[in-house]
This record gives C-alpha cells, sequence and structure tokens, in this order.
C-alpha cells in the first residue's frame, strides 16, 4: 500500500481549494441528565476529497462527532450549542423527515462492528434494497444494477447467489466492504466511517483503508475516517485532528504531523505508538535449559482443534512473545500452560517435569510457578471484594501463609505495581483501568511465581496507560528475572517487550526467532504483512 | 490523583428505594397487612371458631362485616386469616430459593456429565406448569398446611435453579473465577468466596420474585381448598364464593387484602430490583 | 437441496430426541414423587378406620406391592401405549373420565391463544414504538398489577363487577351442558375466556415490548436510521423480523400459563374441563389420574416448543447452519 499524496498542505488551503462539504462550529454535547460535557466547542472542516482522520482514545467523544455528523445523537445526549452543516444543510435543526433524505444520500455512516450492522434477518440485496428504496429507486432493475456497480467497485462479486446471502454467510471483512459500497453508493457529499477498522484482521485492515481512499477519490467525498490507531491514519489519510476528553486538540495536515503536533496530550499520543525496541543488554539472560517447554500441543475447543503442534521453549529469565491475530489460537496456548484450558493432547513441561493438564490437579507448588494476568482488568477481579483482599486471598492460596503475612505480601505487591493502600481497600469498580490492570498484576505476583502469562494485558487500555504497563513489566522482569510469556496481537508491542517471538496463524507457528531478527528479517510472508504493518512511526 | 473511596452500594440501593415514591407506597402496603396480620388475632371481637349468626347475614352492628358460610364473624375470620398466609408463602419461597441455590450452583461448576444432567432436568421440568407440579406434591402427601409449604417450594425450585445456574455460569465464565484456580482455592472456597459473592445481586431479586409467586401460589392453592384446616384468607375465599351474590363481604375482603397484600410486595421487588440495577451500573 | 433436506432430517430426529428425553424426565419426577416419596398412601386414602385387609386389597389393586421399578415401567409403558390408567377414586379408565373435560379445556385454551398472541404482540409493539409515551405508560402500569394477582383473584372480580353486585350482564358459572356443542352455549364461556386472556396477556406484552425495544435500540437498527431507512421499515423488515424468533418461545411459556390459569379459573366459574377436573382429583387423591393428566400436559407443552423451535429456524437464516458459512 502506498500512503497517498496530501493534496493539501495546511487546512486553510483544503478549505479554499476544494469546495467545503461539511462544516462544523462551535459545536457541544452534553449528557442531558448530568450536563457532563462529551463535546466542547468542535470546530472541523472537511472539503471534497479530503480525507480527515479523527483520532482519540475511548470517551475522547470520536464517536460523538461522527455521529452528529450525520445529524444523529444518542437520546440522553443534549446539543448545547453549535452548528453541523453538510453540503450546506443545517444538520441539527432539520425535522426527521428532511434527516431521512439527507442520510444514506447526502451524508452516509459506516459502523464500528461489521457483524452487528447488518440485520441478520436481511439478504444482501436487500440491505441495499431498503436503502435504495427510501432513497427514490423504484425500479427493480436499476436498483439491480446499482447494486452489482457498487460491490464491483469494492472488489465483491455482483451475482444472485452472493446478493442472497444472509450476513453470517460473509466474512468480517464483507460484511465491513459491503457498508461501504453502501454508503458511497449514492455519491455521497461526506461519509463518515467510525472505527471501520477495529476488530479487523491485518490484511483486512489494509482493504478497508485502501477503499475509503480509492472511492473518496472516485465519488469526490469527503470522508472522515474516526479511529483510536494513530500509526494507521497517518499511512494515508490528508489531514488529522486530536479529540481529547471532548476538545479538539490538534488539527495538522498529516504530512506535517509527527513534526509540528504540540499539544501535550498529542506528543503522549505520538510516544505512545512509537514504542523503543527492547534493550537487549538489560534483559536476564537465564540458563539455557528449557524453563519452561510446551511440546506438540494440539488444543480443541468441544472437539474442534484450534492449535496443531505448537512447540515453544522458554528459558529461564526469558520473555517470549506470542503474537498472533484474534483466533490464532495464542490465548489457547497460553491458557493450556496455566491449566486453565485442559482439553489439549501434547505435553507441557516445567523445569522438566510433566505437568497435569488441569488446574485442578496441579499442587500448589505448581501454580505458584505459573500466575496468568488476562486481558481484560474489568472481570478479572472479583467485583464485590476489596482488591488488596483479592491479593491477599492469593498470597495466602499459593503460599499458605497467616493471614497477617498474606496482608503484608499484598501491601508489598500493591506499592511494587505503583498503587497506594487505599487502592487496596477500594472495590475494583472505583479504579480506572491502567490500576485494575495492575491489581491484578499484583495479584499474580503475590505468590512469587517463576514464569508470568500476560494475555493481551494492554489490549483493552487506551494507549498513553498501555506505556505505563509495559514499562512496568520490563522493571519487573530487570529486577526479579521473571520468565514471562507475552500474549499479543500487536507486533510493535513485543518489539519493545520481547527477547524472542514466535508468530502464531491459524493455530500453528509460522515463524519464530529472536526479537531483532524476526522484525529486521521475516521470513514468513504472513510475519512480513504484520511487520510492515507495525512500523508506521520508524 | 485523588483518594479512591469504595461507597457502600447496599447503602445506596436503600437510598434510591427510599426516593422511589412506587417503592415507599409498596412498603407502606406491606406493612399494614403485616400489622393486620400479625396483631389481628389479638383484637378480634370474637373467637374465630365462634358462631355469630345465620350464616351470609349481611353487616349488621354487632358484626360489621357480616358473618361467612358458617355463621361466623367475617372480621374475626379475616383478621386471623393473615399470619398462616404470610408464614406460608415465606415458607415457600425460603425452601424454593434454597432448593434452587443447591440445584443452580452445583448445576453451573460440578463436573461435567452432572452438569449437563442437570441442566436438562431443569430444563425439562420448568416445562410443567408450576401449579400443576403443586398439585403432584399435594396429591401424594395429602392437604395441610406443611405440604402447601412444600408444595409451592417445590413448584418454583425448577424456575429458580435455572435463574441462578445461568447466574453462576456467568461468573464461572468470569476471568477472576478463572484466577481463582489459578491461585488454587477448593470447591468450597470457590463457592463461598466467589460464586455467592458474584450472584449475590440475582439471588436478591429472585428472592423477590419468589416471595411473590410463593404468596401467589399459596392463595391460589388454598383457594382450591388444599390448604389443610387452618384460618386463612384464600380458604375463607374458597368457602364464602358461593354466597358471593348475597353476602359479597365475606368474600370481597380477604380478596382485597390478598390483592393490596401482592401489589405492594410487587412494588417493593420492582423498586429494588431498579435500585440494584442502577447501583450496579455506576 | 438434497443436502438441505437431509439437514432437516436431521433437526428433527435431534429435537425428537431430546423431546423424548424431556418428557421422560418429567414422567420420571412426577412418578417419583406420587409413588416413592409418601410412606403409606393406601392408609392415607382409607383413612385409619381401614381393615389391614382393605389396604391390602388397594395397595394390590394400585400395584403397591411390587417392586417400585416395575411399577414404574408399567405406567411408563402404559402412557406410551396412549393408556392413562384407571381412576383410582372411581374405577374408570383415567381416559374415560378426562377425555371430554379435555376436549372442553383444549377448545378454551385455543381460543384464549389465539386472542392472547396477537394482542399482546399489538400492544407490547405499540408501546415499545413510542417509549414514555401514553400507552407505554399505560400498559406497564395496567400489566403491573395484573402480573401480581393470582388467577382466581381476577376472576372474582370479574364474576362480582359482571356477573353478581355491579353489573349483571353475564352468567357467573360456566357449567357446560356436556350434550350441547361448546360453541351453542356461548354466552357461558365468555367470562372464562375473559379471565384467561386478562391473565395471560401482561407476560408476552412485556417480554414483546422489551424484545422490540431492544431491537431498535441495536447497532443495525441506528444504521438503517442513518442509512435514511423510512421508520415503518425499520420497524417491519429490521426490527421486527429479529423479533419473532425470540418470541415464540414465550408464546408457548403463555400457553403454559394459560393452562396452569385454567386450574384456578375453571373452579371460579365451575367450569367442566381439565382444570377444575384436577383439582377435583387432588381431593380424592386419585394419583393415578394426576399423574397421567401431568405428563399428558407437559408432552402437549414440550411439543409446542419443538414447534415454536422449528418456527423459530425458518425467521433465523443464522440458526439454519449451525456451522456459519465460509466464515
Amino acid at each position: 500500500m502506498t500512503p497517498p499524496t496530501p493534496t493539501t498542505t495546511n487546512p486553510a488551503a483544503a478549505t479554499s481549494a476544494g469546495e467545503r462539504v461539511a462544516h462544523v462550529a462551535g459545536l457541544s454535547i452534553e449528557v442531558a441528565r448530568s450536563g457532563a460535557v462529551i463535546l466542547d466547542g468542535i470546530d472541523l472542516d472537511i472539503a471534497r476529497g479530503e480525507i480527515v482522520g479523527i483520532a482519540g482514545e475511548t470517551g475522547s467523544g470520536k464517536s460523538t462527532l461522527a455521529l452528529a455528523l450525520a445529524g444523529y445523537h444518542s437520546p440522553a445526549l443534549n446539543v448545547s450549542g453549535g452548528a453541523v452543516e453538510v453540503a450546506g444543510h443545517d444538520m441539527l435543526n432539520s425535522d426527521e423527515k428532511q434527516l431521512r433524505s439527507l442520510r444514506g444520500d447526502r451524508v452516509a455512516y459506516v459502523p464500528q462492528d461489521p457483524a452487528s450492522a447488518l440485520s441478520p434477518a436481511l439478504r444482501l440485496r436487500d440491505a441495499f434494497g431498503t436503502v435504495q428504496r427510501a432513497h427514490g429507486m423504484r425500479e427493480p432493475a436499476q436498483r439491480a444494477e446499482r447494486m452489482s456497480q457498487a460491490l464491483g467497485e469494492v472488489n465483491l462479486p455482483c451475482d444472485a447467489p452472493f446478493a442472497a446471502r444472509y450476513p453470517h454467510e460473509l466474512s468480517g471483512g464483507q460484511i465491513q466492504r459491503i457498508a461501504i459500497a453502501i454508503a458511497f453508493g449514492f455519491n455521497p457529499d461526506v461519509v463518515v466511517l467510525d472505527e471501520p477498522t477495529t476488530g479487523l484482521d491485518v490484511a483486512t485492515k489494509h482493504v478497508v483503508v485502501s477503499l475509503a481512499q480509492r472511492l473518496s477519490a472516485a465519488h469526490n467525498s469527503g470522508v472522515a475516517f474516526v479511529s483510536h490507531d494513530l500509526a494507521l491514519l497517518l499511512t494515508f489519510t490528508h489531514r488529522i485532528v486530536v479529540l481529547h476528553d471532548g476538545k479538539l486538540v490538534e488539527d495538522l495536515p498529516t504530512g506535517r504531523f509527527l513534526t509540528d503536533a504540540t499539544h501535550p496530550y498529542t506528543r503522549e499520543l505520538i510516544a505512545a505508538a512509537r514504542l523503543e525496541p527492547a534493550d537487549p543488554a538489560a534483559l536476564g539472560s537465564g540458563p539455557a535449559d528449557g524453563e519452561l517447554a510446551v511440546i506438540g500441543l494440539d488444543a480443541a475447543y468441544g472437539g474442534h482443534q484450534v492449535t496443531h503442534g505448537i512447540d515453544l521453549q522458554v528459558r529461564a529469565g526469558e520473555c517470549l512473545a506470542l503474537v498472533g491475530e484474534s483466533g490464532s489460537g495464542k490465548t489457547t496456548v497460553a491458557r493450556a500452560i496455566a491449566g486453565l484450558h485442559p482439553e489439549y493432547q501434547g505435553q507441557i513441561r516445567l523445569g522438566g517435569e510433566v505437568l497435569p493438564a488441569s488446574v485442578r490437579r496441579r499442587d500448589r507448588a505448581m501454580l505458584r510457578h505459573i500466575q496468568y494476568v488476562f486481558q481484560n482488568p474489568y472481570s478479572a477481579l472479583a467485583p464485590r471484594r476489596a482488591v488488596g483482599r483479592s491479593i491477599a486471598l492469593a498470597a495466602r492460596g499459593l503460599r499458605g501463609c497467616s493471614r497477617a503475612e498474606a496482608d503484608a505480601i499484598a501491601a508489598q505487591v500493591l506499592e511494587r505495581v505503583g498503587l497506594r493502600p487505599d487502592h487496596g481497600r477500594a472495590l475494583p469498580h472505583a479504579l480506572s483501568g491502567g490500576q485494575r490492570q495492575r491489581a491484578a498484576l499484583a495479584r499474580a505476583l503475590a505468590g512469587g511465581p517463576s514464569i508470568l502469562i500476560c494475555d493481551e494485558v494492554t489490549s483493552s487500555l487506551d494507549a498513553t496507560v498501555q506505556r505505563g504497563i509495559v514499562a512496568l513489566l520490563a522493571d519487573l522482569r530487570r529486577e526479579t528475572g521473571l520468565t514471562m510469556v507475552f500474549i499479543t496481537h500487536d507486533l510493535s508491542l513485543a518489539r519493545a517487550i520481547s527477547d524472542t517471538v514466535v508468530v502464531l496463524k491459524d493455530g500453528r507457528v509460522v515463524e519464530s526467532g529472536p526479537t531483532a531478527q524476526v522484525f529486521t528479517d521475516p521470513q514468513n510472508p504472513y510475519t512480513q504483512l504484520l511487520v510492515d504493518s507495525a512500523t508506521p512511526l520508524s | 490523583m485523588s483518594t479512591v473511596h469504595a461507597e457502600h452500594s447496599s447503602a445506596s440501593t436503600l437510598r434510591r428505594m427510599a426516593r422511589d415514591p412506587r417503592c415507599v407506597a409498596g412498603v407502606l402496603g406491606c406493612i399494614v397487612i403485616v400489622a393486620l396480620a400479625l396483631i389481628g388475632p389479638a383484637v378480634a371481637p370474637f373467637d374465630p371458631a365462634a358462631f355469630v349468626g345465620p350464616a351470609f347475614s349481611p353487616p349488621s352492628g354487632g358484626v360489621p362485616l357480616g358473618t361467612d358460610h358458617l355463621g361466623r364473624d367475617v372480621l374475626t375470620v379475616t383478621l386471623n386469616g393473615g399470619t398462616a398466609f404470610l408464614a406460608q408463602g415465606i415458607g415457600g419461597a425460603a425452601l424454593a430459593l434454597a432448593a434452587g441455590l443447591i440445584f443452580g450452583i452445583a448445576a453451573a461448576i460440578s463436573a461435567r456429565p452432572v452438569r449437563g444432567a442437570l441442566a436438562f432436568a431443569m430444563d425439562s421440568m420448568v416445562i410443567v406448569p408450576q401449579i400443576l407440579l403443586s398439585l403432584v406434591v399435594i396429591a401424594a402427601f395429602g392437604a395441610s398446611p406443611t405440604t402447601l409449604v412444600i408444595a409451592v417450594g417445590l413448584g418454583q425450585t425448577m424456575p429458580t435453579a435455572r435463574v441462578i445456574r445461568a447466574a453462576a455460569l456467568r461468573v464461572a465464565h468470569e476471568d477472576y473465577y478463572l484466577a481463582a484456580l489459578a491461585i488454587g482455592e477448593n470447591p468450597v472456597q470457590r463457592v463461598f468466596r466467589e460464586i455467592l459473592p458474584g450472584i449475590a445481586p440475582t439471588v436478591l431479586v429472585e428472592l423477590g420474585v419468589r416471595l411473590t409467586a410463593s404468596f401467589v401460589a399459596i392463595a391460589s392453592l388454598s383457594f382450591l381448598g388444599f390448604g389443610g384446616g387452618s384460618i386463612e384468607w384464600g380458604r375463607m375465599i374458597h368457602d364464602n364464593q358461593g354466597g358471593l351474590a348475597i353476602q359479597p363481604w365475606a368474600t370481597i375482603v380477604p380478596v382485597v387484602l390478598i390483592a393490596v397484600f401482592l401489589l405492594s410486595v410487587h412494588l417493593v421487588r420492582d423498586g429494588a430490583a431498579r435500585a440494584l440495577a442502577e447501583a450496579m451500573r455506576r | 437441496m438434497g443436502a438441505r433436506f437431509g439437514q432437516a432430517a436431521l433437526w428433527c430426529a435431534r429435537r425428537l430426541a431430546i423431546m423424548v428425553g424431556m418428557l421422560l424426565v418429567v414422567a420420571t419426577i412426577v412418578f417419583l414423587i406420587t409413588q416413592a416419596l409418601p410412606g403409606d398412601l393406601p392408609r392415607q386414602i382409607l383413612g385409619q378406620a381401614a381393615t389391614d385387609a382393605q389396604i391390602a386389597r388397594l395397595s394390590e389393586q394400585m400395584g403397591l406391592d411390587r417392586p417400585l421399578i416395575v411399577q414404574y415401567f408399567e405406567w411408563l409403558g402404559g402412557m406410551l401405549r396412549g393408556d392413562l390408567g384407571v381412576s383410582l377414586a372411581s374405577g374408570t379408565p383415567v381416559a374415560t373420565l378426562m377425555g371430554p373435560r379435555i376436549a372442553a379445556t383444549a377448545f378454551m385454551v385455543t381460543v384464549a391463544a389465539a386472542i392472547t398472541l396477537p394482542a399482546a404482540f399489538a400492544l407490547g409493539i405499540a408501546a415499545a414504538r413510542r417509549p414514555g409515551g401514553a400507552l407505554d405508560h399505560a400498559i406497564s402500569g395496567t400489566v403491573f398489577v395484573i402480573m401480581s394477582m393470582p388467577e382466581f383473584v381476577i376472576a372474582i372480580a370479574l364474576v362480582a363487577i359482571l356477573a353478581t353486585n355491579v353489573f349483571h350482564v353475564l352468567p357467573a358459572t360456566a357449567a357446560l351442558d356436556p350434550r350441547i356443542p361448546i360453541w351453542d352455549q356461548a354466552n357461558l364461556i365468555v367470562l372464562p375466556l375473559i379471565a384467561m386472556v386478562i391473565t395471560a396477556l401482561p407476560h408476552l406484552t412485556e417480554s414483546v415490548k422489551a424484545t422490540v425495544r431492544e431491537e431498535l435500540s441495536s447497532e443495525h437498527v441506528r444504521w438503517a436510521r442513518l442509512s435514511g431507512i423510512p421508520e415503518r421499515t425499520v420497524l417491519t423488515r429490521y426490527a421486527l423480523a429479529n423479533v419473532v424468533p425470540p418470541s415464540l418461545q414465550i408464546c408457548v411459556q403463555t400457553v403454559g400459563y394459560l393452562i396452569g390459569g385454567t386450574i384456578a379459573i375453571e373452579t371460579v366459574f365451575s367450569f367442566p374441563g381439565i382444570g377444575s377436573g384436577l383439582a377435583n382429583s387432588v381431593m380424592t387423591r386419585d394419583i393415578t389420574s394426576i399423574q397421567s393428566i401431568a405428563v399428558l400436559i407437559a408432552a402437549v407443552l414440550i411439543a409446542l416448543y419443538a414447534v415454536a423451535d422449528a418456527v423459530g429456524l425458518v425467521f433465523t437464516p443464522r440458526a439454519r447452519r449451525p456451522v456459519g458459512g465460509n466464515r
């Protein structure tokens, strides 16, 4: 994929060169009941043919802004000021009938989750047809022709059997392409894509991006492309705006973004997206004998095999990154190691000793050795128990020590992960996502493990919070010589933390080796693709 | 950084309930009926078995609500008939909840074959209308106040168990439950430390559901005449329904009391469930 | 087409096996409650004054002298052959005793269901379209009150209002004449039917309302609205198509409520149906009748659930292929 040459070099030029198709001025939106501010005086213009990236983290208000472009806000929200115009139409004060004729026609919306965006009960041709009829296409022949044209534009077949498919008979990537085809089908002035690449694999992500580029040029539409993935936006947009806590803190042409961004938050985002490779000198080099070994792992879910002959060797003190996309089987491998997924053939050895498959059959010493940190910090801690108590329970269970000793250990590990004693007394819901993940990490450390399995521990956190957790894990390794299995879909994260990398695809190992080598000289085309997508900022 | 504080969610739930007028009305209704049932026997003007006039005679000075099918004072019988009704309703709900908790948790976390068999049995048994199951129990054991409680409790065990099982399964799929496995908690510890606190809100809501359903079932079954010989509101309706045209008070008074009480319990339960859901959402 | 037929046949076979399994569970538990748990059933039936010889004779007549497992399989075998057994109270076959009652109740439940189901959908959808509107509030309020009440309270209230004290427009009892077809005595069954419909409506209405409301706030409905699709099309093509399958189960549950409700309602109106028949059987401790009728009702409901599943499958393209397409 080749990055486009930006058509304009500054926003003022964009509005004068291309005709302005979307105009947001001083838009403020708040929660109707509490008055909490979601958007605070947003100004944003989009020109014909221009692709504007809207970046921001969870809760920044970027989705609210995207929906506002289509003249929509959730009934729980209230527009407290400002204006939104699309192609000269007032989107905030039009009545339902006017809005209906504008939506889908002048301004089109592509939602985040392709799987839930199309009604499961409608065939593809009916999903098209209902939109077409809503915009006055009465002739069946005309509808069929336009549909096949639109499907052709997104490189999908347009034959009758394909058009008769239901959403569940299509892949996530296909559904996302269909949503894009429908969106551009009426030559709209503005297309809003709301996190269209989240949850898609790398290859499909690239397809979506290049389609947005091509169709925007072909139909001369302005595009608002919302994403939390700054690195991705940098590859193809013309302009990037950054939202933070409802405010627009940055608005720069993409070409100058990395150099000219001045807002501290933007700098933080850029830094977080540009993780430095791990310093090899700092990493512990344990004995060469396999501390942890996975041999010929064939794991299954309800009789359906998901991994095929996985072999892994992790030396003491080493950090092994297990990289793969969703469905690659990486979490299954991790859970099998921890004894949380006993349905497998093959062996898992700890210091030469074969471990029982189920955690229920492992003795206390085995449990102490291996601890697991979960992906989602929101479900990893018992919701009705103070986090300090959860940590103390783990210390007692794994070490068999007295209650007082366990409390002392809990206080110690809490401090180690950077939390205060009052965090320990709080229930999980009183903590932020990053704090919860630290608490979960503290629980895993309470037994004094030699091997820590980290399953996508940063993926549900915002980029800036991610960075803190990664730094903490690196510190822990340096200080305690902890062996680590780090599961991630993000190769740049793997690069930042691991000594060796194993790449999984469809339950098989496709590449493994020292991290630096895999990055500089990937052997497998799939690894190459992952590496390419992971290094946009370097 | 501000200090974190853990709000007591039970206190906030109660505060929410106190601000909800429908819930407050329900609490008042419950208090009135329960008070009537508890102090009724002490203030009743006659002996509940005493014959005070011809059967189905209309209200007059001495008997403000008239007489029933046996010529007893309707007011006296009414004041004496609430205690049994309340006790049986609570007993039935308690039995259903206790049995439902045991079956439900067992069906969520026991070994695979047992788990599957229990779930299948539950899915099969909830198809049978509850009152039918209660009738089977009554036919087998003979009508008595105790049988009534057992019949109502058993009739509602399976639906309760299904709800508990679903909640316990949700907890068992949470990462914190897996974490408990990974620190070596035994099954008893897991039930008491992880499952029970995890399903506590569901159990509270279910307790409300079972109380209402149990009172409804007790009233229905004693209306059908299966309450045993005791003096009880449902039974009064059953006995006096034939005289509805000549002496409506003997039927209408217990009907209204039961209706007001059930409506009040439902209001409290609904308000509590709403407050609990809101407290959980925060 | 052949493959699809094969799949359908496989599905039916599987569903049939599940049905038989469920019925076996119900039959076994009902049998265990009525036969295994009580200590001395014949003495309880005959009373303390009965002689040992009388009790022995009744035990033999009931088959209680044989091992439990033999009793169980004989009863089960009879049920499978359609033999409901012989009533302990009257000595006549249960089928003869209960046949006309079963027909009368089946008629009532069918009519009540034919009114309840469409009415609940209409009310539920109307309320869901305008959350917080007057209709929504009126429906929730009424539903709330009715849901709190036992069936017999509603029935007696109807009798008090429409048949005795306030207005006297309808007969208070529905003691049908068995020699005349039921539809020629329509005035007798109006009140019981109203009671049945009123008591069965709320649950389904609420559940339809909740499902429609959930669908209307779903991602794909939002997408449809953001694509400018008119609200009527959104409702019919996007929302309702996904409401039918989950609601079918609740429809069968409603039929279950109707059947359970007949026990109290038929007693209030002295209607000669299966419900009042069951109540009488419990009075006389006629265990055979109760057992057989309970299993029969369970069988009908289990079959209805299977039908609902099959219909739901037609409406759920996703479920037709358990291993999803080319995902």
